[in-house]
């Protein structure tokens, strides 16, 4: 499953490209939309996507070098509901989400956010179930743009420009086909934020392969989720993406 | 040790020598450097030196200390410093009898004769020299004993850790013109004077004159020792306090609260009261020479009076002897029980454990007082806070009394102003860094106080209280009482060298929404008032008073 969505549970993220390779054109890149259909396919293909309704994960979360840790827990549910709670030792929780309509961020120490334009569109789409599977619906275009190295391995970098939204770039291992970098801006309230997403430790789960580690670069800071469990198709109560009071009283206004 | 200790700085004809002694300011990880700029005699060419004077951090170090550079000319000098122990004699045979005494003194000296403190200024105001207070670096501690030359393993940690202080600031200063330095250049004019330094005391001297470069604060070398204090997590000792609080108004250590319940407060030590000594230590000398060292900067309020409540902290078990002068100017000596600072003990990260509280009540019929010691413990502090404004809904004002706080998470000055602003995308300011402007947003919290808001500040008020107050004021939501706040606004953070120093430095610039950085300038109130004994003995609050005042009468 395509992790991103869990990266961000303080700030929503938007797509943006902060890297400005261009293809050789000795080398025949194979065409985005082969390369994203590829990650499908290693990830559990699309039958195993398509089983899925529901999902929990939980794992923690960790200001790297900072002495900040957390847990954190997630829920997304089809089509595009979300809400992930991020518990910070010392500072409180943190908690975002959509019913699929109201994108929000509740903090304790920042209090209410319903995001508007570019905000909320990120926001939607990345909660969306079953993303790798949608692209052609959440994405107006896919271009390769080269192969770069990541961490030494040779990738396939691909550029994602959203109906809604900057464009995003995504590294592919050439060897296995999996994503294992985003480079995008942070879109928040509070600006946009170039970010670098490096993600890691794939793991098997009912049939589908999914990242259980991402570090996450921005502002010259450091964050990590990991992901411990994630369950499927599970019982989640029926209030779980329903408004918070604060948010309900905030979009009265 | 024992050994004549020290050295000096020859520029030509100009001989820049500083002592740094252990220092009272110690106490909240403050360290002190100063930045000179000299001028070379003959040449009128101008040169930057970085030079760290005293310790600090949570305990204090080995005693007063002379820290000196030598050499013929700035290009080439040989740095010697060390620190000396009580009853130690330095380079000119002059015995050090205090190991507690008095703030970093500076001095300049031609040949063998002493500059005075007005010659200084003197040459500070015909521009020879700039000196800048900063807050933070060194450790005189690192530099005692003959400095043994450095070994070839130890040279290339040191060319490593350049490396790593210049690629850091190439890559995380906020403004990537570096205010016109052209920062290539100095890594190439101080890369092979870092080859060449025999010792730690010059590296590092090297690496701070390379950060002076940029000209502003939180840009400091720490020493390992300092750094593996630092960063040793351990819960502080002496952190107990006398149960009162002071401010230094007009050159007298004065009493300005007294916790309830607490040992002063049982043996009647009351606001206004003058501290005169503390465990027999004379408060006269320590003040004045805070206060002159501090004489120009906006943090010397806030010195000024953590010079003095360092020296009432202690561990807990211990007694404080305090000679007062109460309201009828009569000595009062008491012996007060340190006891554990008010508040809840509260972690953040790696930052030292401090204690926290809030509180809040209804004053004068009507008006919301709300008064917390630090932006921290979020998750308790945030509640409180806005259970505290929530109840106070149909009061006819608020008071947000932010004197003495120096901040802390500069986060949650957006989340306090949420209860008091209605207006979505309103900010406080924005925090520039080299990857993008930080928008200081702040998200109306439904129901928001619509009333009068009063913010009260004063010199001990910084960072994240600037933030809130400077923003606040800037809005047009709240106004100001007191007294021009710290001007000390810069997020910075601590990375460990290769070398095991630190480097510290800022991570970005603050400017105000409206328009003005906070930095060395600080919040000027909106109504200047300030505390005076007189006022204090006779129960009196002027700064409260004031904002009571405007609460009740305007319109």
């Amino acid at each position: 499953m395509h992790l991103r969505h869990r990266l961000t549970p303080a700030v929503v993220l938007a797509g943006v490209l902060c890297c400005s390779g261009h293809a050789r054109a000795e080398e025949p890149f194979p065409k985005a939309e082969e390369i994203l259909d590829k990650f499908v396919v290693a990830t559990g293909g699309k039958a195993a996507y398509e089983k899925i309704h529901n999902e929990k994960s939980t794992g923690t979360f960790e200001f790297v070098g900072k002495g900040v840790k957390g847990t954190m827990t997630s829920y997304r549910a089809e089509p595009n509901k979300m809400y992930t709670r991020v518990e910070l030792e010392n500072i409180g929780a943190i908690e975002h989400g959509t019913d699929g309509e109201i994108a929000w961020t509740l903090s304790v120490i920042q209090g209410p956010h319903i995001a508007q334009g570019e905000e909320r569109a990120v926001a939607l789409r990345e909660a969306t179930l079953r993303e790798p599977l949608l692209w052609r619906k959440l994405y107006k275009s896919a271009e390769t743009a080269g192969v770069e190295n990541v961490d030494g391995a040779p990738c396939y970098k691909v550029v994602l420009t959203p109906n809604e939204g900057k464009p995003e770039t995504q590294y592919y291992d050439k060897k296995n086909n999996l994503l294992v970098k985003m480079t995008l801006t942070l879109v928040s309230q509070m600006g946009e934020i170039p970010s670098e997403l490096m993600i890691s430790d794939y793991k098997e789960q009912n049939g589908l392969l999914s990242a259980r580690k991402t570090r996450n670069k921005a502002l010259g800071q450091e964050f990590e989720i990991t992901i411990g469990q994630i369950d499927y198709n599970i019982d989640i109560p029926k209030d779980r993406f329903d408004l918070p009071s604060e948010i309900k009283a905030l979009a009265k206004k | 040790m024992g050994q004549a200790c020290g050295g000096a700085f020859v520029l030509q004809h100009v001989r820049v020598a500083c002592d740094g002694r252990a220092s009272p300011l110690d106490v909240y990880l403050e360290l002190v450097s100063v930045n000179f700029r000299v001028g070379e005699a003959g040449t009128n060419r101008l040169f930057d030196l970085g030079i760290g004077l005293d310790r600090v951090g949570g305990r204090r170090l080995r005693g007063g200390c002379r820290f000196l550079y030598s050499g013929n000319r700035f290009g080439s000098l040989l740095s010697q410093a060390c620190a000396c122990q009580r009853g130690e004699k330095d380079e000119r045979g002059y015995r050090v009898l205090n190991r507690q005494i008095g703030p970093p003194v500076m001095r300049l000296v031609s040949g063998s004769r002493d500059f005075s403190h007005k010659t200084y200024r003197q040459l500070v105001e015909l521009g020879l020299i700039s000196a800048r207070i900063l807050t933070i670096t060194f450790a005189c501690a690192a530099l005692a004993g003959a400095q043994p030359a450095l070994t070839t393993e130890q040279k290339r940690l040191n060319l490593d850790s350049f490396e790593f202080i210049w690629s850091t600031i190439r890559d995380q200063y906020w403004d990537p013109t570096f205010g016109g330095v052209n920062w290539t250049a100095v890594r190439d004019e101080f890369r092979p004077r870092i080859e060449r330094a025999a010792t730690m005391p010059e590296t590092r001297g090297l690496m701070g004159q390379m950060l002076g470069r940029l000209g502003k604060s939180h840009f400091a070398i720490i020493p390992a020792d300092v750094y593996g204090d630092l960063d040793s997590h351990e819960d502080a000792g002496g952190t107990a306090t006398a149960g009162f609080d002071v401010r230094v108004i007009e050159g007298h250590a004065i009493v300005t609260s007294v916790e309830e319940g607490s040992p002063a407060s049982a043996q009647g030590v009351r606001p206004g009261w003058e501290v005169v000594s503390i465990d027999g230590t004379e408060l006269a000398p320590r003040i004045q020479k805070v206060g002159e060292v501090y004489r120009n900067s906006t943090m010397r309020e806030l010195y000024l009076a953590r010079s003095v409540l360092a020296k009432l902290a202690g561990n807990e078990s211990s007694v404080a002897h305090v000679q007062f002068r109460d309201g009828g100017a009569t000595a009062v000596t008491k012996e007060i029980g340190r006891i554990r600072p008010r508040g809840s003990l509260a972690k953040f990260g790696y930052l030292p454990p401090s204690y926290v509280w809030i509180t809040s009540r209804k004053i004068d019929g009507g008006i919301g007082y709300i008064a917390f010691n630090m932006f921290l413990d979020p998750a308790r502090l945030m509640p409180e806070f806005g259970s505290a404004v929530h109840s106070c809904m149909s009061c006819v004002g608020v008071i947000v009394d932010l004197r003495g706080n120096p901040g802390g998470l500069g986060i949650m000055a957006m989340g306090m102003a949420g209860w008091f602003i209605d207006k979505p995308d309103q900010r406080l300011g924005t925090m520039y860094t080299r990857q993008a402007p930080v928008k200081f947003i702040v998200n109306p919290r439904p129901p928001v106080y619509s009333g009068a808001l009063a913010i009260l500040v004063d010199g001990s008020s910084a960072s994240t209280s600037e933030v809130f107050a400077g923003g606040m004021k800037d809005l047009g939501r709240a106004r100001i009482f007191g007294t021009r706040t710290a001007g000390a606004a810069l997020p910075s953070a601590i990375d460990q060298l290769p070398n095991g120093d630190a480097l510290q430095h800022a991570l970005a610039d603050y400017i105000s929404e409206g328009g003005q950085t906070l930095e060395g300038i600080g919040v000027i109130p909106d109504v200047e008032v300030k505390l005076t004994r007189e006022a204090l003995l006779s129960g009196h609050d002027p700064v409260l008073d004031a904002a009571i005042e405007w609460i009740r009468t305007r319109k």
